[in-house]
């Protein structure tokens, strides 16, 4: 409870700003309507507004969990091929200096403008943060570690699993902390371009009719929606790599 | 000299070894070790202890020489559990609870021995009521009485210690090896322990072999014997001072 209280102050003074500047300058409603309005934007259209969200949410967790797999799987490989990483690691650089933006009409026109398209652009960003802290937590296992089970008898395969796996948990979390925020700007830009359906099109449809409030309320549900997930994530971390790395 | 290698726990004979062409670490080493044993290996910094360890260890292969343990010139893969190798820090999963960490050298033998008695070993070192904690938790001492409980479970013939305790302050450590001679006793396996301080050794050791400088030779090698068990009385003893004052003479 007392946590909440400096979380709920917070928000409390960029409400008191924006309400400040928007009356001291005069500001016109459609540019920067009133919080109350906007409320009431949300208030009317809450079913609608849930289910595009709901839309939006189930595309960027699945984007999240495809990329994030992948990015482990390819890790994997990276680990057992050095070869297989010297010849995939500059394509999978490529990949990430490409802005989404560029690559969105590639992905469209393969995957056509429903809602696989916007899964596809999750994922292709969540991928190369994970790719990367995935390898490095399976790289940097305590070499330590590996002797002692080494010297127990276990296998190459046991040590992978007993050691390397766990081991690699803290690294993987931070590049899942990384991917899940991206996860949702991938569907959201993705519906912004097009789509019929998401809290992204929401944005985009409601800006281009002057339906401001629509417009701020939805991507306060955006903005929302990305810090829940993301607690989440963190709560997860909390039980699964507890220890402290390293 | 008498051959009796099956009373020897190990035999270390005319052992070289080099990083590389230039550096040659090891020159014709020779020492032994009996049954239930211990034997400490001191010497000056880079002279070669930790090379020995790892290479009794299976770690690293001799240039030449040859290392008996048991009776026989083992190859590494017919080592492991046999022989244990503990180096400075205590090393545990942090991932899983204390008896987890104990419990893991069964979950690599051939046979199966899950019905171990882990609650024995963590009673032996005084660790009740910590089963369910996890390494973060735990202090330095705790720790290392964590892998004690792990070495007793694992029941290794010899168990190889390069200068543990280290990261532990002066009580601790003078506890922690006397928590060790006493497994080291009850559960008879030998033991080398490399350490840089030869009261640590003379209060733990059967045997000390003292090095020389790189390349390491042995300079001299020392049986000590008291009377009595091993406990802190011993440390405030003259015939105790005398035995580390010999020795401090011989180092190089
Ligand atoms: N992996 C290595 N490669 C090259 N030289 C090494 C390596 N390990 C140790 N040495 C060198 O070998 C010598 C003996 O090292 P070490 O056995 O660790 O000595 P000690 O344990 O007695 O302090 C030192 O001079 C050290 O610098
Ligand atoms: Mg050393």
């Amino acid at each position: 409870m007392r946590k909440l209280v400096p979380i709920l102050v917070g928000f409390a003074v960029c409400a008191g700003i924006w309400e400040a500047v928007r009356v001291g300058l005069k500001l016109p409603e459609v540019v920067s309507p009133s919080l109350v309005s906007i409320a009431g934007a949300l208030g009317d259209k809450a079913g609608y507004l849930f289910l595009e969200l709901l839309f939006t949410i189930g595309e960027s967790l699945a984007g999240f969990l495809i990329g994030s797999t992948l990015g482990c799987f390819v890790a994997f490989l990276f680990i057992l091929s050095t070869f297989f990483r010297q010849a995939a690691y500059p394509i999978a650089l490529m990949i990430k200096a490409t802005p989404l933006i560029a690559m969105a009409p590639v992905v469209i026109l393969w995957f056509g403008s429903g809602l696989l398209s916007k899964v596809v652009m999750s994922s292709i960003l969540c991928f190369f943060p994970v790719l990367v802290a995935c390898f490095d937590g399976l790289r940097s296992t305590n070499q330590s570690v590996v002797e002692l089970l080494d010297m127990y008898g276990a296998t190459k395969s046991q040590i992978f699993w007993k050691a390397r796996i766990p081991s690699a948990l803290p690294s993987l979390f931070s590049g899942l902390k990384v991917a899940l925020p991206m996860a949702l700007v991938g569907a959201v830009i993705g519906e912004y371009l097009s789509a019929t359906r998401g809290i992204g099109y929401v944005i985009a449809n409601s800006s281009y009719h002057l339906k401001t409030p629509l417009m701020y309320g939805a991507l306060f549900l955006v903005s929302a929606t990305g810090l829940i997930l993301f607690l989440a994530l963190i709560l997860m971390e909390k039980k699964i790599a507890f220890w402290k790395d390293k | 000299m008498a051959e009796n290698s099956n009373s020897e726990s190990l035999t270390v004979r005319d052992l070289s070894f080099s990083f590389g062409k230039k550096l040659k670490v090891l020159t014709n080493l020779s020492f032994s070790l009996n049954q239930e044993e211990v034997l400490a290996l001191v010497g000056p910094s880079g002279c070669g202890k930790t090379t020995i360890a790892r290479l009794i260890g299976g770690f690293l292969s001799p240039a030449s020489g040859e290392i008996r343990i048991n009776g026989t010139s083992a190859e590494k893969e017919e080592l492991k559990g046999t022989v244990a190798l503990f180096s400075q820090a205590p090393t545990l999963l942090p991932w899983r609870t204390m008896e987890g960490n104990i419990r893991l050298p069964l979950e690599f033998e051939k046979v199966d021995r899950s019905g171990a008695s882990i609650d024995e070993a963590v009673e032996t070192v005084g660790l009740m009521g910590f089963e369910k904690s996890y390494p973060d938790q735990l202090s330095g001492g705790m720790k290392q009485r964590a892998v004690f409980a792990r070495l007793i479970v694992a029941e290794h013939k010899l168990v190889l210690l390069d200068e543990p305790f280290s990261s532990l302050d002066d009580f601790s450590r003078q506890e922690m090896g006397q928590l060790f001679i006493e497994i080291q006793r009850s559960r008879k396996f030998a033991a080398v322990i490399v350490t840089h301080s030869i009261e640590e050794a003379v209060f733990l050791a059967n045997k000390v072999v003292v090095l020389s400088a790189r390349p390491g030779q042995v300079v001299s090698e020392h049986r000590i014997s008291f009377e009595g068990p091993r406990t802190r009385e011993l440390l405030k003893k003259q015939e105790f001072f005398n035995e580390v004052q010999k020795i401090r003479s011989l180092l190089p």
